[in-house]
């Protein structure tokens, strides 16, 4: 198993490569020229040559690249274009806000979606049910950062109950400070997702709970509540699991938005900022990292079947 | 004369898939060295139990999976050799009745566009022929006019497997490889299809290759038997000579295993016990 | 338990059956509304004794024997009639009290081995389970108990096979363990669900064996439900056929082979392959479905014996035919019937 996750983190590291070298290009593309955006707008023609000097662009791109990469090994993503600091210590300064907010969405992703699965899979057609069908589908069908809005003129506004905007950390506003300063983005991040899950689980507890196997449960005599929740949930895990990973993902695409709408000082706004300044070092450092968040995720939830199904085990 | 078909020294293995570390496991062999031919107008039986191999050997005669190693000769003409255009027009002539009836059609197509399928594809019929042909074929079969245009859906397993029968006559084929044909019908319908396949054989001098787990069944239908057991042939006779005189321990063990409808125990029935009475009406209680 | 009915007469008297039906209907909701499966159905499983449940599918046999262990899912079907098990009536008996009777009075074996089995858990779990339940055995009692029934079911090595997961297994290993389940408790009565059905002729044999063997040891009860003919003879004692939602024969094992009394158990034994005849005698025609059964006798339409009046209108009533066998044949006293055994 060690050997496993050792050989999937390995196969990350092409991928890295592969990506951050596509972002490179991807910038190389671009009309606009680091150095004039770094030098600022009154820079002289000598100046800005002098910028990009400094920066080091005047070498070709492929000794740019390597360069990057090599401090990448190092765990040296660079220097931000704009504020000169270490892009390393913006994003683990950023990192916390997005990481309280997924947790804070995923809590009630599972506390939700997996509740409603279930029960509208014991149930099949009734109100219930389709009520929650129909839910989902509304879900799916606002975005993100719509669905923020609404909320934080509705709860924020209108309804003064949640802080519509801005984040306390713990140390600042204690547990609850921080909570209700997460509750509205956390919900609006979190709707997707919490359909997704829904619908998966009514699916995969469909299956199973006709199985022949539950039948040979409940002639043995055992309780229903043993009947779903033991075998019927070990059963229908390993498909639910693969969908609750995806919407890990998921989360991290939607709080790029949400925590815009909700100025949250977190990575996803330093994300849509650093890109609207073309800040090529501060993109490539928050693309590494969440590329490893999501390869992490993913030989994650891969190990945990070996867990749930023996039958996957190796 | 010399046999319809002929199968000489069979082979087939599957590969493993690969370990954990990339290297590839040692095949594995599911049929070996298998050789057996089937004359005209004849039925050979092959029994066998649960992955012996009866199966893969019925598709390797008609290469829907391709041997290893070894040759299928079928009127002289080895398979083999031929290009995928004679192949298919060899198709013509040999063709294959699988288990389910209810996977081998396709639903979205009514009776008559089944049937009228290998039609189109084998032979160079008009339209107006064409019809009357599956007509005849339809009915040989038992299936009535006004079946003609419903769906598979609409029929018993019985029934779709007899449709399943007129598709594979419609080409007008010398021989049908019979892959559990019946397994998945009742007793009742189950002799339907049989004496229908009796009877085929018969009137239009049909050779079957009839693969079945059922011993009584190839007993009861083959000219001569083949008995597998992985992957291997163990024994092959007349029915006579494999059933009541039995030479292999597999087979001698396969043939002592057949249910027998004679009572096995003494009755523990106790004396006297009152059977279910007649029918009478009862407080009739409602459930839950 | 306060709920548990034992009536005196049963637990004085040894020849009371373990299951006792009476005049059972089930009816299952469609969207065309409630239509019958299984319809006046009565039949009796004395104590130790193998009682089979012929009948090919669409019979009911199936339900009246999901009926009998209560696994009929309560929202869509309608059970009316009595089922007694060892005296107590389970028609109407609340679904907890249903579930507390399961795998301890009744137990049940299915057809597919394989799937029956829940794939995640282990073998072992998945009998000290209901050794826990119903025992309430805590998890080490459960567990010696458990490796107990793994090697009294023939699984060699139980000890280490305890761990085991279901996929591991041979198909019949697996139904080993079905057994191992289904008797763990000592119940009364096995019903038994095409439990050979899939398993290969030396499997089947060798399970039919065991069972044989378990049934003297624990004086269970076994009811055995199977389309498949030729294994009624195997260690049976007594044999009621099912029709299209009916018991049309009922009868001991060895006069069903020589002496049927019903015209559809006299075509079943003529439609088995039999090497001396080069025909089968087919019954022509098809199993009616629940929604269009025939007025009358459900068989006559594919019934040579069958006239116009006397099969075709009424009920026919499942009536003596001669010592303890029952036909539901109208014509029964004036036809002669073949069997297959002289």
């Amino acid at each position: 198993m060690i050997a496993y996750a050792a050989r999937r983190l390995l196969s990350a590291v092409p991928l890295l490569f592969f990506l951050s070298l596509f972002v490179f290009l991807l910038f190389e593309l671009m009309p606009a020229d680091a150095a004039v955006i770094s030098a600022g707008e009154n820079a002289t023609p000598e100046q800005i040559e002098q910028v990009r000097e400094n920066l080091g662009l005047n070498e070709p791109l492929w000794s740019r690249y390597f360069d990057w990469a090599g401090g990448l090994l190092h765990g040296d993503l660079g220097t931000s274009l704009f504020s000169s600091q270490s892009v390393t210590s913006t994003i683990l300064e950023r990192l916390p806000v997005t990481a309280s907010l997924a947790l804070v969405s995923m809590v009630l992703v599972v506390l939700i979606g997996l509740p409603l699965g279930v029960m509208a899979a014991r149930h099949p057609n009734s109100w219930l049910d389709r009520g929650l069908s129909s839910f989902a589908s509304l879900c799916m069908s606002v975005p993100p950062f719509v669905l923020g809005l609404l909320l934080a003129v509705a709860f924020g506004i209108l309804l003064p109950w949640f802080p519509p905007t801005g984040y306390t950390s713990v140390a600042d506003g204690g547990i609850s400070g921080w909570l209700s300063s997460l509750v509205l983005p956390a919900i609006a991040v979190a709707a997707v997702p919490i359909a997704e899950l829904a619908r998966q689980t009514r699916g995969s507890f469909l299956d199973v709970l006709g199985a022949d196997h539950v039948r040979a449960t409940r002639a043995k005599g055992m309780p229903e509540g043993s009947v779903v929740l033991k075998h019927g949930a070990k059963n229908a895990a390993v498909p639910i699991v693969t969908v609750l990973g995806l919407q890990v993902n998921r989360i991290l695409g939607g709080s790029v938005t949400v925590e815009f709408v909700f100025a949250l000082p977190g990575f996803g706004a330093l994300a849509v900022r650093s890109v609207v300044q073309q800040d090529l070092p501060m993109v490539l450092g928050i693309v590494a990292v969440s590329a490893v968040i999501v390869v992490v995720v993913n030989i994650l939830t891969d190990l945990s079947y070996g867990l749930l199904n023996p039958r996957m085990r190796r | 004369m010399s046999p319809l078909l002929v199968a000489n020294g069979l082979h087939k293995s599957y590969p493993q898939g690969r370990s954990l570390w990339g290297r590839a496991r040692p095949a594995q062999s599911v049929v070996r060295d298998v050789s057996f031919h089937v004359d005209r107008g004849e039925t050979l039986g092959i029994v066998g139990e649960t992955g012996a191999g009866k199966s893969t050997v019925g598709r390797m005669v008609l290469r829907l999976v391709e041997a290893d190693s070894g040759h299928v000769s079928f009127d002289g003409t080895d398979l083999s050799t031929l290009s995928p255009a004679s192949l298919r027009r060899m198709r013509q002539r040999m063709t294959m009745i699988f288990q389910d009836p209810f996977n081998s059609l396709d639903p979205r197509m009514t009776l008559r566009a089944a049937v009228r399928e290998p039609l189109t594809l084998h032979t160079s019929l008009g339209g107006a022929e064409k019809e009357a042909r599956v007509r005849e074929l339809l009915e040989r079969v038992g299936m009535r006019q006004d079946h003609l245009d419903r769906y598979p859906r609409e029929f018993s397993g019985g029934q779709l497997q007899r449709i399943a029968i007129a598709r594979a006559l419609a080409a007008d084929p010398d021989f049908i490889v019979c892959d559990e044909p019946v397994a998945a019908l009742d007793l009742s319908i189950q002799a339907q299809v049989l004496n229908l396949l009796l009877d085929l054989q018969q009137e239009r001098g049909l050779s079957y290759l009839f693969i079945s787990h059922d011993l009584s069944l190839v007993r009861f239908l083959a000219h001569r038997v083949a008995v597998m057991s992985q992957g291997v042939i163990v024994e092959q006779g007349t029915p006579e000579e494999v059933f009541t005189d039995p030479k292999h321990p597999y087979t001698r063990a396969l043939v002592s295993a057949i249910p027998t409808p004679r009572p096995t125990r003494v009755s523990r029935w106790p004396a006297g016990f009152p059977a279910p009475g007649p029918s009478r009406p009862a407080t009739e209680r409602r459930s839950r | 338990m306060t709920d548990v009915l034992v009536e005196p007469e049963v637990a004085s008297d040894p020849l009371a059956p373990v299951l006792k039906i009476e005049c059972l209907n089930v009816d299952f909701h469609t969207i065309d509304g409630w239509v019958r499966v299984v319809d006046d159905v009565s039949l009796v499983v004395p104590a130790g004794t193998t009682v089979r449940l012929v009948g090919e599918s669409g019979s009911g046999k199936t339900v009246t024997s999901l009926a009998a262990i209560g696994l009929l899912p309560p929202d869509t079907t309608r059970v009316t009639g009595s089922i007694r098990l060892a005296g107590e009536e389970l028609v109407g008996a609340s679904s907890a009290r249903l579930s507390r009777r399961r795998g301890r009075d009744v137990a049940m074996v299915f057809q597919e081995p394989r799937r029956s089995l829940d794939p995640v858990f282990t073998v072992g779990y998945q009998i000290a389970e209901v050794l826990r339940r119903h025992e309430g055995l805590d998890r080490r009692a459960a567990r010696s108990r458990a490796v107990e029934m793994l090697d009294r079911v023939g699984i060699a090595d139980a000890e280490r096979r305890f761990g085991a997961y279901p996929h591991e297994f041979s198909g019949g290993m697996c139904q080993r363990v079905m057994l191992a389940i289904a008797l763990a408790c000592r119940p009364r009565l096995l019903i038994a669900d095409e439990a050979t059905t899939a398993l290969d002729v030396t499997v089947q044999k060798e399970m039919l064996a065991l069972m044989n063997d378990l049934q003297d040891e624990l004086g269970v009860a076994i009811l055995f439900i199977t389309h498949d003919l030729s294994v009624v003879a195997e260690t049976c004692d007594w044999v009621n056929v099912m029709y299209a939602g009916q018991v049309v024969e009922s009868t001991a094992v060895d006069r069903l082979f020589h002496e049927p009394r019903h015209p559809y158990t006299e075509g079943l034994l003529a439609a088995i392959p039999d090497p001396q005849r080069r025909r089968l005698q087919a019954i022509p025609g098809v199993v009616p479905a629940p929604t269009s059964w025939p007025t009358g006798c459900r068989f006559s339409p594919r019934c040579d014996y069958a006239r116009e009046g006397v099969c075709t209108s009424g009920a026919i009533p499942l009536e003596p035919a001669g010592g303890a066998q029952l036909t539901r044949c109208a014509r029964h006293a004036e036809i002669e019937l073949k069997g297959v055994l002289a």
